[in-house]
């Protein structure tokens, strides 16, 4: 039998997950828009944040 | 050739999109246009040799932007106006021979975090009032691409099924003064028979009201109306428990289940609709492992599904194909 619920005692409502997103949007070569979706963990991300390249946003 | 024509009778749009019969087929697989293009490879529809998820705009939209204006002319008998809207393209994963019920809880959870940004983006345009985001799995459904993704349509219109579910969710509140579906959640929950799964933040059901053998719906058991709403933890036991279906599906008969997955969430026309529940569904098309349960006349002519199954045994064989559940009340 698996647990399903959460062993831990922090509730989901308290939990936060430990990575940032970042997309980034470029033009396909027809004009389409595509979005790449990125994920680094929270303490790299703080690093980068400076230094992001354009398009990029963290969402 | 493409706009969307009104259906007087039944009071709906179709969309027409002759354009879309030009869309790639099942193509071999070194000839993915979802896989990243390798160095020297062909060129796919993405340029980077590897990603973790990618959204892009449909080559094959039914819905544009900017549409081209109709071909036919709009009557008071019949109206016709633009396919304006935006189609989009998920793509879960770079591995052309996963599948989503093959990732792991993380990188599902990426994945809801992406269908949340996905929804709000989208949900901000002002010629879009409905964004409904879907995945169609498998060559029994009609998929014409095996990479595991999933699309998202965004319409101009709310969508005839989601405005039923909002209209008696309206009634509901006004007759009683609750939520249609945490009234519906709590009477699951008090019966226990058919519940397949659940966690702190969802419960996964066949629900009473099933029309197909395996349909199975993922409700969050607080009151939210979309996944905007869900905290970080609650989006992470979504992810936890679309697994857990996903996976029982996968195990029932030892292979991967087909099925069609629909996320519905509240318009993002700005109205206000806080007597809605969000939730997901999933249609499996097999009522046994070799027999397709068919939209035939009754269900595509008449709307009266007939289930050849009853919803509480489906769920307990369910809760029986790994990994095991239990059902809350033994």
């Amino acid at each position: 039998m698996v647990q399903l619920h959460s062993k831990d005692d922090q509730a989901a409502e308290s939990r936060q997950r430990p990575w940032r997103m970042a997309r980034e949007t470029v033009k396909m070569p027809d004009g389409r828009d595509l979005h790449y979706y990125s994920f680094q963990p929270k303490s790299e991300a703080a690093k980068a944040a400076g230094a992001k390249p354009e398009g990029t946003s963290n969402v | 050739m493409s706009e969307l024509r009104w259906h007087p009778m039944l009071r709906e749009w179709v969309v027409t999109a002759t354009h879309r019969q030009a869309r790639t087929f099942l193509p071999p697989k070194d000839y993915c246009p979802l896989c990243p293009t390798q160095p020297g490879g062909f060129p796919t529809e993405v340029e980077r040799p590897t990603y973790e998820i990618v959204t892009f705009d449909n080559k094959f939209p039914s819905l544009q932007p900017n549409p081209p204006d109709p071909d036919v002319e709009s009557t008071e008998l019949w109206p016709v106006e633009p396919a304006r809207g935006v189609c989009e393209v998920v793509l879960y994963t770079p591995d052309h021979d996963s599948t989503l019920a093959e990732r792991s809880v993380d990188e599902i959870e990426k994945l809801v975090a992406v269908w949340t940004d996905r929804y709000a983006e989208l949900g901000k345009r002002d010629f879009i009032n409905y964004v409904f985001i879907f995945e169609n799995k498998g060559a029994i459904i009609g998929v014409t691409i095996p990479h595991p993704h999933g699309q998202i349509y965004s319409y101009p219109f709310t969508p005839p099924l989601i405005q039923r579910e909002l209209d008696s969710s309206l009634e509901h509140k006004q007759r009683t003064g609750r939520c249609l579906m945490c009234d519906i959640l709590a009477e699951e929950e008090r019966d226990g028979r058919r519940i397949v799964a659940q966690n702190d933040s969802f419960t996964a059901v066949v629900p009473f009201y099933a029309r197909l053998p395996y349909e199975v719906h993922v409700v969050p058991k607080q009151h939210r109306q979309c996944l905007l709403e869900l905290s970080e933890g609650e989006a992470r036991d979504l992810a936890a428990i679309l697994k857990v279906v996903m996976q029982k599906y996968d195990n029932l008969w030892n292979r991967s289940m087909p099925y069609m997955m629909v996320m519905h969430q509240r318009p993002t026309d700005g109205g206000d609709y806080s007597h809605y529940h969000f939730h997901l569904e999933f249609y499996p098309p097999y009522r046994t492992p070799d027999k397709l349960k068919y939209m035939a006349g009754t269900e595509f002519g008449a709307g009266v599904y007939v289930n050849d199954t009853l919803a509480e045994e489906k769920a307990a064989e369910l809760r029986a194909s790994e990994p095991v559940t239990e059902a809350p009340n033994g």
